[in-house]
């Protein structure tokens, strides 16, 4: 049975093959689709499982907070640790464009604490002690600056800002890990002193000891500065990631729409070839009847044979992303940390690859099994 | 000619679940295409559109946005009495204002985003005479306008709501448009009611001007360069400032065109598919037309034509879907102030006709190597077949 489902599969050679592609290429696209959900669903997630909050002004991140904060909400019960930063927004001199690295000022002593889902190379941090310019890059992100720029450890980059005036100097010193890939941290006082030391700050990360105790921590802070000069706003890490997020607009279900369309599309293509192939095969499905095989034999026949066309197409599109796209080898430049096929991408192209198979099969598997076998063999081509 | 491709139309019917499928197939490409096209050009648009050749911006020399730029009044004042400057009896026609960036929720209770503040005096509506407010209300006070497509993505900004920002409630009297230019993104408020909420008296962050020529840019820098006060002014087009802002939809055309490469690639070998089995259901006709003297070249083009007609037609099927996004409101983060931009999809009628042609141009590749095969076959063979 096996066998005859094979062989029947390749009686067209080219067809099928022609099938299989076209199944496999936009399989191929769904996946890198369902890969750029899933990134962003990961990145939320692994910020969910964060202790730090965030504390910017209560206005919008446009809006600065005094470093006195600084220590009123290390003061706040069940905070266990607290860092000023600035996001820089650095870009590379000359080549605004060319890499989106996330370039933040940051106060250097809470870092190893405060960043404790990032790997620094060991004595990074202790350099950065010793050397106000100094600064820390991703590993990911020195790679491609290195091929675009030719940047190494232990060079002096200069980098510009599309929010600050003054371009820096900074001094690479060593490389971390983590989850956001593109980052270069480098030392807040530093940028305090380029820019005449305003005593600014753009927001607060804050640890808070227990999970349960992080709401308490948010109303705490924010109850502090209420009706101050600056009041602020107090929210979890998973929440501050959010607001971005929806500033993206509505581009995930933009690409859930197209995803169905090229579901839509390869089912056409898929429907397409078993309908040609049911109507080539009328009068062998009539004489494999007065053979003794039932209709529903038939049907399984045909509709195994359709699903094993789709499957090979996934096999090929699908296989192809997953290789593409492993951990940590694809990232969009930076912008798409988690950018790789999970378990459950994966499971999701082959399942619309099965289904894809089952539709496009029925319709014709039906007919052929309806059709009298004396219509079947009445029929001349 | 004639003859033959009437022929090659009339089998597109009698395989219609056949030709039916593959134009479907095509017409999911052309519709991906467009909608991702449209979607880039409504941002496009916002840059093309907003001010015009003759408007200025002055803005602090090293930002490239208003977000992180300061004018002291002092240097505004004298920036405002450079010659260049078009003039009416009151005085120059300049627009000073505060740029501030505020977070407010959604209407469904979604995550917040950002939005735009724009601190402006009467002369904000001089220069922009494309901003229509309902029933020609201005802001004072408390009061405040907001741009028309913003209510709908942030809570709290219909008329007659309260709003609360910065240090206080805000009113919101009334709606107003601006032909879809970038301003129809922002809440507007009296200037120095918002100088004084968030703590910026006596600056603003940027002074639009009116240009008696466009030649008189340069000449306005080299102006502002001569004072002590101006010199940390730079001014440029209102246009290119706007344009350097739709970064997205760069971003958006280059996936776009990624789709859309991918989508007909699959599209094109399901064509092939079809277009085979054509060819080789009609042999014995195709030997038949050769019999009577129609030579290889008139079979290549006949089945070609029939292969770009599905095509054609999936194409024209794609942007019929399409068409209902033309005009639709949505938003996106505008990178260079990371705030949120409203602006609607737009079908321009040259991306229709691009849509057409990848049909027309999917249906034609897919069909070339079919069409091969039915020109070459010998007539015998084609004859002879079954």
């Amino acid at each position: 049975m096996l066998r005859l489902i094979w062989k029947n599969a390749w009686r067209s050679r080219r067809r099928t093959v022609l099938t299989i592609l076209s199944v496999a290429v936009s399989l191929f696209l769904l996946s890198t689709m369902l890969c750029y959900l899933s990134s962003g669903e990961q990145q939320l997630e692994s910020a969910g499982a964060s202790l730090r909050v965030v504390t910017r002004h209560q206005t919008s991140l446009t809006f600065f907070l005094p470093e006195a904060y600084t220590a009123k909400i290390a003061a706040v019960p069940h905070v266990t640790v607290v860092q000023g930063c600035v996001w820089w927004g650095g870009q590379i001199k000359g080549k605004e464009m060319s890499l989106f690295m996330s370039t933040i000022a940051a106060d250097l002593e809470p870092t190893e604490k405060m960043w404790d889902d990032y790997r620094f190379e060991p004595g990074v941090l202790d350099k950065m002690r010793g050397e106000l310019r100094g600064a820390v890059i991703a590993r990911r992100a020195l790679e491609r600056a290195r091929e675009q720029e030719g940047w190494e450890i232990g060079k002096t980059v200069t980098m510009t800002s599309p929010i600050f005036k003054h371009d820096i100097e900074l001094l690479l010193l060593g490389t971390c890990e983590g989850p956001d890939e593109s980052i270069v941290l480098f030392r807040r006082d530093y940028l305090e002193k380029v820019r005449g030391n305003p005593g600014q700050i753009g927001y607060f990360w804050a640890r808070v000891d227990k999970a349960e105790n992080i709401p308490g921590v948010c109303r705490d802070v924010d109850a502090m500065f209420a009706n101050s000069e600056s009041e602020t706003k107090t929210e979890t890490e998973k929440a501050f990631m959010q607001s971005f997020m929806s500033m993206m607009g509505n581009i995930e279900d933009l690409v859930r729409n197209i995803g169905l369309a090229v579901v839509a599309m390869i089912l056409m293509v898929a429907a397409n070839t078993m309908a040609m192939v049911a109507r080539e095969r009328t009068t062998e499905h009539a004489v494999m009847r007065c053979l003794g095989f039932t209709r529903g034999r038939i049907a399984v026949l045909f509709i195994s044979e359709s699903v094993l066309i789709s499957l090979l197409g996934a096999a090929v599109g699908v296989g192809g992303a997953v290789l593409l796209y492993r951990p940590g080898k694809f990232d969009a430049g930076g912008m798409a940390p988690f950018f790789h096929m999970t378990p459950s991408t994966t499971a999701t192209g082959l399942l619309v690859a099965l289904g894809v198979g089952l539709v496009a099969g029925a319709a014709p598997a039906i007919a052929a099994a309806r059709r009298s076998v004396v219509d079947g063999l009445r029929r001349v081509d | 000619m004639g003859l033959i491709l009437k022929y090659n139309i009339r089998n597109l019917f009698v395989r219609r679940v056949s030709t039916l499928m593959t134009l479907a197939g095509v017409a999911m490409v052309v519709a991906v295409f467009l909608v991702l096209m449209a979607l880039a050009q409504g941002i496009l648009s916002i840059g093309e559109t907003t001010g015009d050749p003759l408007q200025a911006i002055i803005l602090q020399k090293g930002t490239n946005a208003e977000t992180s730029s300061g004018i002291p009044d002092e240097a505004a004042d004298e920036a405002e009495n450079v010659g260049m400057v078009e003039r009416d009896p009151n005085g120059p026609i300049v627009a000073r204002d505060l740029f501030i960036v505020i977070m407010l929720p959604r209407p469904d209770g979604g995550a917040p985003a950002n939005l735009v503040v724009r601190g402006v005096t009467g002369r904000a509506f001089d220069i922009r005479p494309e901003v229509k407010v309902d029933g020609g209300k201005r802001p004072r006070g408390s009061d405040i306008i907001v741009g028309r497509p913003l209510s709908k993505r942030f809570a709290h900004l219909n008329v007659g709501d309260k709003v609360h920002f910065g240090k206080r409630d805000w009113n919101v009297i009334g709606h107003f448009d601006a032909d879809g230019q970038a301003w129809e993104s922002e809440v507007w408020v009296d200037l120095p009611e918002i100088q004084a909420d968030a703590n910026r008296k006596n600056t603003v962050s940027s002074l639009f001007v009116r240009l008696n020529r466009p030649e008189d840019l340069e000449a306005l820098n080299e102006q502002l360069e001569k004072s002590a006060n101006t010199k940390q002014l730079k001014a440029m087009t209102v246009r290119d400032y706007f344009k350097g802002q739709t970064g997205t939809a760069q971003m958006l055309q280059v996936v776009g065109g990624f789709i859309t490469f991918l989508l007909s690639l699959g599209a094109g070998l399901g064509a092939m598919n079809t277009m085979y089995a054509a060819v080789g259901n009609r042999a014995r006709e195709i030997g038949t037309l050769r019999a009577l003297g129609f030579g290889r070249f008139t079979i290549l083009v006949s089945f070609l034509f029939e292969s770009a007609l599905i095509g054609l037609a999936g194409g024209a099927l794609g942007c019929l879907i399409a068409l209902p996004v033309n005009g639709l409101q949505t938003g996106t983060m505008n990178w260079v102030s990371f705030t949120e931009t409203a602006f609607s999809f737009r079908i321009t009628p040259a991306m229709l006709g691009v849509g057409l042609g990848i049909g027309g141009l999917v249906g034609a590749v897919g069909g070339f190597l079919p069409a091969l095969a039915a020109a070459r076959r010998p007539i015998l063979a084609s004859l002879r077949a079954t």
